[in-house]
């Protein structure tokens, strides 16, 4: 990492590097990050797999793989899902417009509860855990695939069961995070992260939210090209709500700084940003490539993050990420700063990858997912219960960013879904990208 | 199966058999067990006594599209003193520890210790003293909630007709710090002499109060197929070790029955009917066996993974349900004129996690009092699983 010598703003405690030097000028870096494919998706169970779920597939006759037992296998269908949280002019309230639409794809996953000191380990079975719906339970995946077209990525992840009680219904709601391991055709040689948020269905299926965030450098998969209106459209939650934002610095005379320490070896970094709409429009092709146009709208957020990590760690492996932790705390207000409300979270769980630019040599940077629990509310967000996920990639001197956050929020009064229902197309009000 | 073989089964499943099997209904009357509380007022346990009734349970005989619970609370046999502690999720629970003092949390799912609970039956002084662990579930339809709760007691102490007799309760009802405990247990004590079993149909219990309506039990006996053919095989992890057994069992209709006669309690011998479903299974000790464990202080863990299978007629099936035995505990089991044999008795329960057919989207637990020979294949396995299935069942779907 490079440490610059100090200008006079500086306050860095001695010994930690500049994160906010520039190693590579600050827009070029932005400009790279933004190479990054993301996509927001919306996986629902398919109730048909239901019948050969198993978790010890070719070997039926072993009732350890009894679906439910010591794991979870799940296929979801993945369609196109437009999250827009919109800040009504009139009462200063959030609302989402949240609308799935065509099949782009299918997740599958075998997954096994494993002890909660289970280590990132892909390949290797846990200790035998049993599934309690009644306990948060670690989670980690033997098999997940990820199929657009013909085309597939092979990954591994770790994820964590939150059971809740919401308005009287009972639901154990999951977090996870993931790498995609391998790809095959257009996938072929790509890195990314996944993180998922959503709940487990009375049927074992899982129904929720998937965010990707893929290196493309070389635009395989990004496209400036419009994606027709969604089809089919529907909203496939009825008591979860999604809010899906992109995360920036203002600029780059945003500085990020150090907190306190918040453990041995560990660092503290504080970084505000804006939170803007994302609509990302993924579309498969005729000969199964998938292309994604994404579209950025207006601030509805401010985001104060603290960040802790070992930064004297080397950098995150596919096989060995270095994990991390974060304390967020989103305040949503519009241009007129009037604020309707607070959500903090954390992220409990949290995995981070080495990142390298070809374009960039000397500049680092990091990928890094990973989710938590909300923790709390204000304003119309009191007593908000859900999971958060973030799914970013950053510069490291200069500290840009390109964060991908999501809020799901439990939400079966509906109280914060756009009551018009369905969205209009485009709600991207403003496209700032 | 040779003739020997054979000879051995029947003997064996015989001498599985020679239990006392019955279950009660334990409610409050007047006052009922009462919330403790430690200094800050907050609810740690229940304390107090209760009614304990006869309990009949039956599956109606038409079994069309799903199985139908006849039951029926009969009148006050016993009374109970109930000692419930809640206990930290590590804890080690033993007869000699008091327990810390640990704040009851209704939305959570929390351990709990059984202490000094005393069930009296009859009025010639039988019964017994047990002791066991437990937790509660929060259980949820609509915006309407209720705190059950499941255990697996040991007898530490029988009176009366029980004196000396080893035995085990299982436990499954609704937890309320006003009301106490409303709930069933299932009472299964060993009765190698035959003292405690009659062959005669107790009288029709005098139909008594229901006190909790909104739950519906159903019960079955899991016991091998008397041809053979559902040998237990092990179960092995991707790099070959053995992780546990895979079992499969017949399950029957079956009946028992409770009576309170001249020379005291007296149960009626376990009577088993057509088969109705399969069930196939995974099962596994995480601890491994020591020289003190299956014994009352240290008895075996045990844990597992079933799929029930129910048929309607024709053997059609009308509906599955998975469980997850959260805890189970079993104990060793000498027999008498068998020594030879691994006897085992055992208590569990396992909530529903997944259901299909006439079970979708059911709620309730399944758990179990059991004895049986258990050793690893190719050993054969004999066993008799009384099971009750009870589900939150407020619109009467399961029942007769």
């Amino acid at each position: 990492m490079t440490v610059t010598s100090r200008p006079a703003h500086d306050t860095r405690p001695a010994g930690l590097p500049d994160v906010n030097a520039e190693t590579y000028p600050y827009e070029r870096v932005q400009q790279l990050l933004d190479e990054t494919v993301s996509l927001s998706l919306a996986a629902v169970p398919d109730e048909t797999y239901r019948r050969e779920a198993t978790l010890t597939p070719g070997h039926e006759e072993d009732w350890f793989g009894i679906n439910g037992g010591y794991g979870l296998d799940f296929e979801s269908t993945l369609h196109r899902f437009d999250a827009v949280p919109r800040l009504d002019p009139c009462d200063g309230r959030l609302a989402v417009s949240q609308t799935a639409g065509e099949t782009v794809g299918r997740l599958h996953c075998r997954c096994m509860f494993a002890p909660s000191g289970a280590p990132w380990q892909p390949g290797a079975y846990p200790a035998a855990t049993m599934y309690d719906p009644w306990r948060s339970q670690k989670l980690v995946t033997t098999a997940c695939e990820f199929t657009f077209g013909d085309q597939r990525f092979d990954a591994y992840a770790v994820g964590r069961t939150y059971p809740m009680v919401a308005d009287g219904e009972p639901m154990v709601l999951v977090g996870a995070v993931g790498n995609f391991m391998s790809g095959t055709g257009q996938f072929n040689g790509l890195e990314g992260t996944f993180v998922i948020t959503g709940r487990f269905t009375g049927s074992l299926g899982f129904l929720g939210n998937i965010n990707c965030r893929i290196v493309d450098p070389e635009g395989r998969i990004r496209t400036d090209r419009e994606t027709p209106g969604l089809a089919g459209a529907h909203d496939p939650f009825p008591a979860q709500t999604f809010i899906v934002m992109r995360g920036v610095k203002r600029d780059r005379t945003v500085r990020t700084t150090y907190g306190p320490p918040p453990g041995p070896n560990l660092v503290s970094l504080v970084t505000p940003s804006q939170m803007r709409t994302i609509v990302t429009d993924p579309r498969v092709r005729e000969h199964g490539g998938l292309r994604v146009n994404t579209a950025v709208g207006p601030v509805i957020a401010s985001m104060e993050a603290d960040v802790a990590f070992d930064i004297a760690a080397p950098p995150g492996t596919a096989q060995r990420p270095i994990p991390f932790t974060t304390k967020e705390l989103y305040t949503f207000a519009g241009d007129d700063a009037r604020s309707c409300g607070t959500i903090s979270a954390q992220v409990t769980d949290g995995v981070s990858f080495g990142l390298r630019f070809a374009a960039a040599p000397r500049q680092a940077g990091v990928r890094f997912a990973g989710f938590g629990p909300i923790t709390g509310g204000t304003g119309q967000f009191e007593g908000a219960q859900g999971v958060l996920t973030v799914n970013s990639v950053i510069g490291i001197a200069p500290h840009a960013l390109s964060l991908l956050h999501v809020l799901h929020l439990i939400d079966r009064r509906r109280a914060h879904v756009s009551p018009s229902g369905n969205r209009p197309r485009r709600a991207v009000d403003e496209d700032v990208r | 199966m040779t003739t020997q073989q054979a000879e051995r089964r029947v003997r064996v499943q015989r001498l599985i058999d020679r239990a006392a099997l019955f279950h009660v209904f334990v409610s409050p009357d007047g006052g009922g067990a009462v919330a403790t509380r430690d200094r800050s007022g907050a609810i740690i346990g229940i304390d107090g006594d209760e009614a304990v009734h006869r309990f009949e349970m039956e599956l109606d005989p038409r079994l069309v599209d799903r199985p139908l619970g006849i039951n029926t609370v009969g009148e006050q046999i016993g009374r109970a003193s109930l000692r419930w502690s809640i206990v930290p999720e590590p804890y080690v629970a033993r007869p000699d520890r008091v327990p810390p003092p640990t704040p009851l949390e209704p939305s959570l799912s929390q351990r709990f210790m059984i202490q000094d609970t005393t069930v009296h039956l009859g009025g010639r002084g039988d019964g017994f003293r047990v002791f066991g662990v437990g937790r509660t579930f929060p259980m949820w339809t609509g915006s309407r909630g209720s705190l059950w709760a499941a255990a697996v007691a040991n007898v530490v102490e029988g009176f009366g007709v029980f004196s000396g007799c080893a035995g085990n309760l299982t436990i499954c009802g609704d937890l309320s710090p006003d009301r106490g405990f409303v709930g069933h247990m299932i009472v299964r004590i060993l009765d190698p002499e035959g003292g405690l079993r009659v062959d005669r149909e107790p009288p029709p219990p005098e139909r008594g109060h229901r006190a909790d309506p909104d739950s519906t039990y159903l019960t079955w006996v899991g016991q091998k197929a008397a041809g053979g053919g559902q040998d237990n095989s092990a179960s092995l992890t991707p790099s070959g070790e053995v992780r546990g057994f895979n079992i499969p069992v017949d399950l029957k209709r079956v009946w028992v029955g409770l009576d309170s006669t001249a020379e005291g309690i007296r149960a009626r011998h376990l009577r088993t009917g057509d088969v109705i479903g399969l069930e196939v299974g995974f099962g596994r000790e995480p601890l491994a066996r020591t020289s003190q464990s299956g014994t009352a202080l240290f008895p075996n863990r045990f844990e597992g993974v079933a799929k029930y299978t129910i048929y309607g007629p024709g053997r059609c099936v009308v509906g599955t349900v998975t469980t997850n035995v959260l805890e189970g505990r079993s104990f060793s089991v000498t027999y008498p004129g068998a020594p030879e044999e691994p006897g085992l008795r055992f208590g569990f329960f396992a909530p529903v996690v997944d259901g299909t057919g006439c079970f979708d989207g059911v709620r309730g637990i399944l758990y179990g009092a059991a004895g049986s020979v258990l050793a690893p294949p190719p050993f054969e396995h004999l066993i008799s699983n009384l099971y009750v299935l009870r589900l939150m069942d407020r619109d009467g779907r399961f029942r007769s």
